[in-house]
């Protein structure tokens, strides 16, 4: 479970940065990510600093749809945008999302 | 966290003559990886081998078997309450999302999961989640989500939207009816 170890900070920086996301105010902020001019995924990220607790670190990993190994590699650096966008097309094409 | 038996509690409690197993030397068992500690259960009178795939059925000595339980409830408990994964899981369906607005025409099935730090509640189907301390305050706050993807929803073209989110629409457009003024 130390591969979902991560600040909320970092997380809600990297789903920013890489898959484009934009949150929306509140107390846990939503944001789509889009492909292709259609909402594809919706992500939930709680505010505040800190450490992202484990329920809620595994929660944000599901709504990305990455095996925990994979969301790892997104959030420290392997894994770019471009290459999450690949996941997530292979998803669709097998029709999984 | 919870602590594995030393040798001297586990013979107390399960009332398993200690001598009967052979506890690796001057080390609490429990402090052991858990195929010492199942060989060493399985060194009993009946002299079978004890395997993590040997089956309770299997093993005809009865103290073999009170050992063995005794060994895997512990190990399960620990397991079970590493800050990492849920000490507890339960299903409860809501029938109401605390707004006068709008109204469930049928239940909305919540996972509810309790981890050390935080209760975590979810809508499997609609990919929604929400964190609070406690299990009625994590219910509310899942009623909130699925009342705010509604909202997102509910006017968006379908065009616009992919596979996933039409399918919560779809679900919730069925779920959800305007809740008439009495």
């Amino acid at each position: 479970m130390s591969l979902l170890n991560f600040s909320k900070q970092e997380v809600r920086n990297v789903l920013s940065d890489k898959l484009g996301l934009v949150f929306r105010a509140g107390k846990e902020g939503n944001a789509w990510f889009e492909l292709d001019g259609r909402k594809i995924l919706r992500v939930t990220m709680p505010k505040g600093r800190g450490p992202l607790p484990p329920g809620t670190a595994k929660a944000i990993r599901d709504q990305v749809k990455l095996t925990t190994q994979q969301y790892a590699e997104l959030i420290k650096c392997p894994l770019k945008g471009k290459g999450y966008q690949e996941i997530i097309r292979e998803k669709m094409r097998r029709g999984l999302l | 966290m919870i602590s594995l038996p030393r040798r001297e509690d586990f013979s107390r409690v399960y009332s398993t003559p200690s001598e009967d197993i052979q506890y690796p030397p001057d080390e609490p068992w429990c402090e052991e990886m858990p195929s010492m500690a199942l060989s060493a259960v399985g060194k009993r009178s009946s002299h079978r081998a004890v395997s993590p795939n040997t089956r309770l059925d299997d093993l005809a000595d009865r103290r073999n078997q009170s050992a063995l339980i005794s060994f895997l409830v512990a190990h399960a408990l620990r397991f079970e309450t590493e800050e990492s994964e849920p000490v507890f899981v339960r299903s409860v369906p809501i029938h109401d999302l605390n707004t006068d607005a709008i109204d469930l025409a049928e239940p909305i099935q919540i996972e509810i999961e309790h981890y050390a730090q935080e209760v975590i509640s979810k809508v499997l189907e609609l990919d929604l989640w929400a964190s609070e301390s406690t299990e009625s305050e994590a219910l509310l706050a899942i009623k909130k989500a699925i009342h705010d993807l509604w909202q997102e929803l509910k006017d968006e073209p379908e065009s616009e939207l992919g596979a996933l989110p039409r399918m919560w629409k779809r679900i919730l457009g069925k779920k959800i009816r305007t809740r008439v003024p009495a």
